[in-house]
């Protein structure tokens, strides 16, 4: 669950994940638990899920900085203006916590996964790779688009 | 001298990968002059903490009884 942030979509997965472990259960061997081997199959749903959401996701990189003649100088409306450090100081925690959690809900599963599994569950990097199919320099990438993104978000909440 | 893009790329690197001195000092020499890039190195911190507080407080779901029922239902079927 915390890996989808999507209830609905959560309950969809695990009850994929009995569906085929019926089916297949004739070549579960006794090896393993079961509760290891259902594991298993439900990570592989989730990262199957994340496969197909992901090919419909744009890199936001080149939002946010020159891909032409001013390669990788940020664009100009982009480009950080006010420090969101001082969001407390405008809102409340309450608030805060809430436009934060907008803007989370903006991101792709994917990397709202990655971002939860990193500072929720307090995964170590490797695992995390593990867990998301991806490269150690994924990891660091997906942190840096992420961030970018939410940041913008951010300031744009506290310039209204 | 590194641009924005890799620069701030850097910034989230090094809370992964120990950078080389040549990456630490361009990553120190770029953010005393680029406004923008030194604005996003301090905010890159306050998300960090932002995030940490945010996401430690949220309760794990779980299954209700009555979605369990269900769920068994349209399994064995």
């Amino acid at each position: 669950m915390s890996k989808l942030r999507d209830i609905d979509l959560a309950k969809d997965l695990v009850q994929d994940t009995f569906v085929s472990a019926l089916t297949k259960l004739d070549t579960f061997e006794q090896r393993s638990k079961l509760r290891t081997w259902l594991t298993s199959i439900l990570n592989r749903k989730i990262i199957d899920h994340w496969r197909k959401a992901e090919t419909r996701y744009t890199d936001p990189i080149s939002s946010f900085f020159n891909q032409d003649d001013k390669f990788g100088h940020w664009i100009e409306d982009k480009a950080p203006n006010t420090s969101i450090q001082n969001i407390e100081d405008q809102m409340t925690h309450e608030e805060t916590m809430s436009e934060l959690q907008e803007c989370l809900n903006t991101l792709p599963d994917k990397w709202r996964g990655i971002m939860s599994s990193k500072y929720l569950e307090e995964k170590e990097s490797d695992q995390i790779c593990n867990d998301f199919d991806i490269t150690p320099s994924n990891l660091w990438v997906i942190v840096h688009r992420t961030k970018l993104l939410l940041r913008d978000c951010l300031q744009n909440k506290l310039d209204t | 001298m590194k641009n924005c893009q890799d620069t701030t790329q850097d910034i989230e690197r090094s809370n992964f990968e120990r950078l080389s001195g040549k990456d630490r000092l361009g990553i120190r020499l770029h953010v005393a002059m680029c406004r923008a890039c030194r604005c996003y190195l301090r905010d890159s911190k306050k998300i960090d903490h932002l995030l940490d507080k945010k996401l430690r407080n949220l309760d794990e779901y779980k299954f209700s009884r009555e979605e369990k029922s269900n769920l068994k239902q349209r399994i064995s079927r």
